[in-house]
């Protein structure tokens, strides 16, 4: 079963719900209960002080066998008091306001104690019993007046002020219940903010953007995101230039191994005009194939001076944007191209990745200028996210170029038909793409005409 | 003091009365009778309590509370109690009640004729009255219409009791001297005669009662003995049986109500010391001492309290163990002792074996003689009897009452004991109002009464009476069941139904 995800401070409520509610419901059934005891065992103290102050009376009307007396006492005392009364002598009931047939007859047996409390049970009924003593004098264990609790009133009286104390209890418990949850809450915005400060960070890094916290564990974890970006972001830029150097190294070689052919050339016409059999002819083709192959070189050694000259800086940034300027900006150098539409097919949302917004719009915008150039009517720009990066399109419905001139001109020294732009165009872009760790992949368009496809690592430079 | 017992056999009963609502309390014996001043039975307490009003009443835990009087306030001295009378308080014959009734009613209770002047003497002037040396009680005075008070020769709160009780009744002095007046008395309780025959009382509600009045609207006192009674209680056609106190194992038990309580009894054996062998204190000793009253008690009345002592429990002087009484070295008499029981107790014969068998075993030569109650109590009041069984009811909630009967000069004093110590104690007893100093001298007169051994002391009765299942608000009066208050006695309506479609299926 899927695990329901929900925010932090759901989760709280969540699982402090059925504390919200049992704790006070449980705290308010027992203050409430401890209420209701109280009244009643103070009901029955009452009585029984009553009682005891009469007591003496009562052990004085034993000690003179006056029953009689002691009867119409009792029955003074209950109406008076509201509650039951019986004296009991030897365990025989010798005196009730209860029932006259309890007289004469044995007092129950069978009553329970009730624990802490000076109250017993009998026969379902709460009382409590006390001596009937003189002081100094007559009396003992055995002769006891029984006070029967009047239960109506006291279970009416306790129940409503247990009612009462019930819902004020449970209120004045929920009250602060309620607070320690909404602090909580409260609390839990920092980890909001933190999370949300992360969640920016990790499109755009900017240190400032998450302030600090006065939580530490909050903090801690904050200073330690920030640092890890800060020094990702160094070495980033590190790599990013130990991979410049590498590209530059690369671009030698490249250069070295480009001219390798025609400096040969050049020696070997050279040896063609030092050669003794070589005909006059020879020496004038050789001539004018090295004032060529002289001019070439000098072009290519132009080019790649250009080309190192190129510093690339690698930051993380929408390259949906980027696209879409070195779009507009190919348009506007194309003012005299009306005719041809130019579609870019860019995805809705930002698309993080490394590279330099300046030069890749630079490349990116000779790849389109060419594109306008070969196009007879339309140009498709098209940004996609591919599995390991993302992928640039610029197709054209022209007429399309032959692989090996496209190899050619990328190396910057292909001869283009129309002008010399697009050659030195492909070249640099090219030279850009590479400096990214990328590459230029040329396909036949759907258009119909040319497609030059810029693939891009996504997350390493 | 009255004498309680039992059930009246060979009654047969040719009964006129209705089926309910009529609500029929079996009684052991018609009233002895209907005179307020002559009544020393149950059952004409019984009669009187229903039928008259005195200015107090008894509540039924031994309280005192207003009944013709509306209020009534005691002078400070002691010495004078004053009576308001309830204007509303009328006769069955719609006439109101006056101070003049009440004092008509009083001077009958201190006249010769009296059985009972031993509760009233202290009233002021009395003791002249009962003497017949002067026309009025002078402490009998009319204030106006509705206003009474009595004066007393020295303070005695006990007072309120005696007007509380069974004999303080109030009757109209118009017609109190009338030929015939008690065959059809008038009074102002809470029921109104309307026929009296050889068996039965018919009462209706007094619709002019003063108070709250009863709710059954009429009552049959019916003449049943015990097993008749309990038959026809069995079938619902008695409602009350709480005439006999009985032990609720009885057959009847198993439908209706059991409501027990304590009653302010003492079963005896009186020793009449007028006559041989009981005139010597060893002789009435040794017989106390030859039976096993325990084995009586767990016998006939399991459920019955012990008797060690002759003051039934809740009053001074009630012993509540037994005492051990020096052996006698006297020798069991020869004498022919006749022991009389009453006839109508329902195992009487069981008890006369009983009886005999324990005695013989010791040697005595008793014989026991089952007796008709009617002829008991005349032998009673006569004093010709030597030995006898009965009980003895505390009508008044102070041993005072109880214990001067055996006072030198009481009529009444049963025993015939001349004892210069009780006598002395009775007056000290008597002249002394501080209620504890009181109890002093009557816990001394009972022991006295105890060492005396006048009484062979039985067991003090727990009453079951059986009420029928649908009667409301029966409740035990502790003092005696004589005042049970039947005003707050109903039926209950759905019961009685439900009983009758029973019966028709």
């Amino acid at each position: 079963m899927e695990q329901e995800v929900i925010p932090f401070k759901d989760f709280i409520i969540k699982k402090m719900k059925g504390q919200l509610i049992g704790i006070p419901l449980i705290l308010a059934l027992v203050i409430s209960l401890s209420t209701s005891l109280i009244i009643i065992v103070s009901f029955a103290n009452s009585d029984k002080a009553f009682v005891e102050s009469v007591a003496p009376h009562i052990a004085t009307l034993l000690e003179t066998q006056d029953r009689p007396e002691i009867q119409r006492f009792v029955r003074a005392i209950s109406t008076k008091k509201g509650a039951e009364v019986e004296v009991i002598f030897n365990n025989e009931i010798i005196a009730s306001s209860f029932s006259l047939e309890r007289i004469g007859t044995e007092f129950e047996k069978g009553i329970i104690s009730l624990p802490f409390l000076d109250l017993k049970f009998n026969a379902g009924k709460l009382m409590s019993f006390t001596i009937a003593r003189r002081e100094n004098g007559w009396g003992g264990d055995k002769a006891l007046i029984g006070i029967y609790l009047n239960w109506t009133p006291v279970i009416y009286l306790s129940l409503g002020i247990s009612f009462i104390v019930f819902i004020f209890t449970f209120f004045v418990i929920k009250w602060p219940m309620m607070k320690i949850i909404c602090e909580t809450q409260l609390s839990l915005k920092h980890l909001s903010l933190l999370e949300e400060g992360i969640s920016k960070l990790q499109n755009k890094f900017e240190a400032t953007e998450i302030p600090p916290f006065p939580i530490s564990e909050l903090e801690s974890i904050r200073s330690a995101f920030v640092t890890s970006q800060s020094k990702l972001s160094e070495t980033n830029e590190k790599l990013a230039k130990s991979k410049a150097k590498e590209m530059a190294s690369y671009a030698y070689k490249n250069l070295i191994h480009d001219l390798h052919v025609p400096v040969t050339a050049l020696r070997n016409h050279l040896k063609i005009m030092g050669l003794e059999r070589a005909t006059q002819e020879d020496r004038e083709n050789a001539l004018k194939r090295i004032v060529d192959l002289a001019e070439q070189v000098l072009k290519q050694v132009k080019s790649a001076r250009s080309h190192l000259g190129l510093e690339v800086l690698l930051k993380n940034e929408d390259i949906v944007e980027s696209v879409r300027k070195a779009t507009n900006n190919a348009q506007i150098a194309s003012f005299d191209k009306p005719n041809i539409e130019i579609r870019a097919v860019l995805p809705d949302e930002k698309l993080m990745t490394s590279h330099d917004s300046i030069l890749l719009g630079r490349a990116l915008s000779n790849l389109i200028t060419n594109a306008i150039e070969a196009a007879s009517k339309q140009v498709q720009v098209e940004l996609s996210k591919i599995e390991d990066g993302v992928s640039i399109k610029v197709n054209d419905d022209g007429e399309g170029l032959g692989q090996e001139e496209v190899s050619l001109h990328l190396q910057g020294r292909g001869k283009s038909t129309k002008n010399e732009r697009m050659g030195i165009g492909l070249a640099s872009a090219n030279h850009i793409i590479r400096s990214h760790g990328g590459k230029i992949i040329y396909q036949s368009s759907s258009l119909g005409g040319a497609c030059f496809e810029v693939r891009l690592q996504g997350d390493s430079v | 003091m009255s004498l309680g017992i039992f059930s009246v056999k060979n009654s047969q009963s040719k009964s006129i009365f209705e089926p309910a609502p009529a609500y029929v309390k079996a009684i052991y014996s018609m009233p002895v009778s209907f005179d307020p001043i002559k009544m020393n039975d149950g059952a004409s307490l019984i009669f009187s309590e229903l039928i008259y009003e005195g200015l107090l009443r008894f509540t039924d835990d031994y309280g005192v509370w207003p009944a013709i009087a509306e209020s009534w306030t005691t002078s400070s001295d002691g010495l004078v109690l004053k009576f308001k009378i309830n204007p509303l308080a009328k006769f069955h014959n719609g006439e109101p009640i006056t101070a003049s009734d009440v004092k008509a009613s009083l001077s009958r209770n201190v006249s010769s004729e009296s059985l009972v002047y031993k509760f009233y003497d202290v009233i002021l002037g009395a003791k002249d009255y009962f003497a017949q040396k002067s026309e009025d009680v002078s402490g009998l005075k009319v204030i106006d219409n509705l206003t009474f008070e009595i004066h007393l020769e020295k303070p005695f709160p006990p007072i309120l009791y005696v007007l509380a009780g069974g004999t303080a009744k109030i009757l109209p002095s118009k017609y109190i001297n009338d030929e015939g007046f008690f065959k059809k008395p008038i009074g102002s309780g809470p029921y109104q005669v309307e026929e009296i025959n050889d068996k039965e009382i018919h009462l209706k509600m007094f619709s002019g009662y003063h108070g709250n009045g009863p709710r059954i609207p009429k009552m049959i006192l019916e003449l049943l003995n015990q097993e008749e009674a309990m038959e026809k209680a069995s079938r619902g056609l008695v409602h009350d049986l709480s005439s006999w106190p009985m032990n609720g194992k009885e057959e009847v038990f198993k439908s209706g109500q059991d409501i027990s309580s304590v009653v302010a009894d003492t079963w005896i054996i009186g020793l009449n010391t007028r006559f041989p062998p009981f005139d010597r204190l060893e002789n009435r000793r040794l017989f106390q001492q030859s039976i096993d009253t325990e084995k009586f008690r767990t016998t006939f009345y399991p459920d019955a309290k012990p008797a060690f002592g002759y003051i039934p429990p809740s009053f001074p002087g009630h012993e509540s163990l037994k005492v051990n009484f020096l052996e006698t070295a006297a020798r069991v008499p020869k004498e022919l002792v006749e022991l009389y029981i009453p006839e109508e107790l329902s195992r009487s014969q069981e008890m006369a074996h009983f009886f005999e068998e324990e005695f013989k075993s010791k040697g005595w030569n008793v014989k026991v003689i089952p007796t008709k109650w009617e002829e008991m109590m005349k032998g009673y009041n006569d004093k010709t009897l030597g030995a006898f069984l009965v009980s003895m009811i505390v009508d008044y909630p102070d041993p005072e009452f109880l214990l001067n009967n055996f006072e030198s000069k009481n009529l009444d004093n049963f025993s015939g004991i001349k004892d210069a110590k009780i006598d002395e104690l009775i007056l000290s007893s008597r002249k002394t109002q501080d209620r504890i100093e009181r109890q002093k001298f009557q816990l001394a007169l009972a022991k006295r009464v105890n060492e005396l051994s006048l009484s062979i002391n039985l067991f003090h009765s727990r009453a079951h009476y059986w009420i029928h299942e649908c009667v409301e608000g029966f409740k035990p009066n502790l003092l005696a069941v004589a005042y049970t208050d039947y005003r707050k006695v109903s039926f209950d309506q759905k019961c009685l139904k439900r009983r009758e479609l029973w019966n028709k299926k």
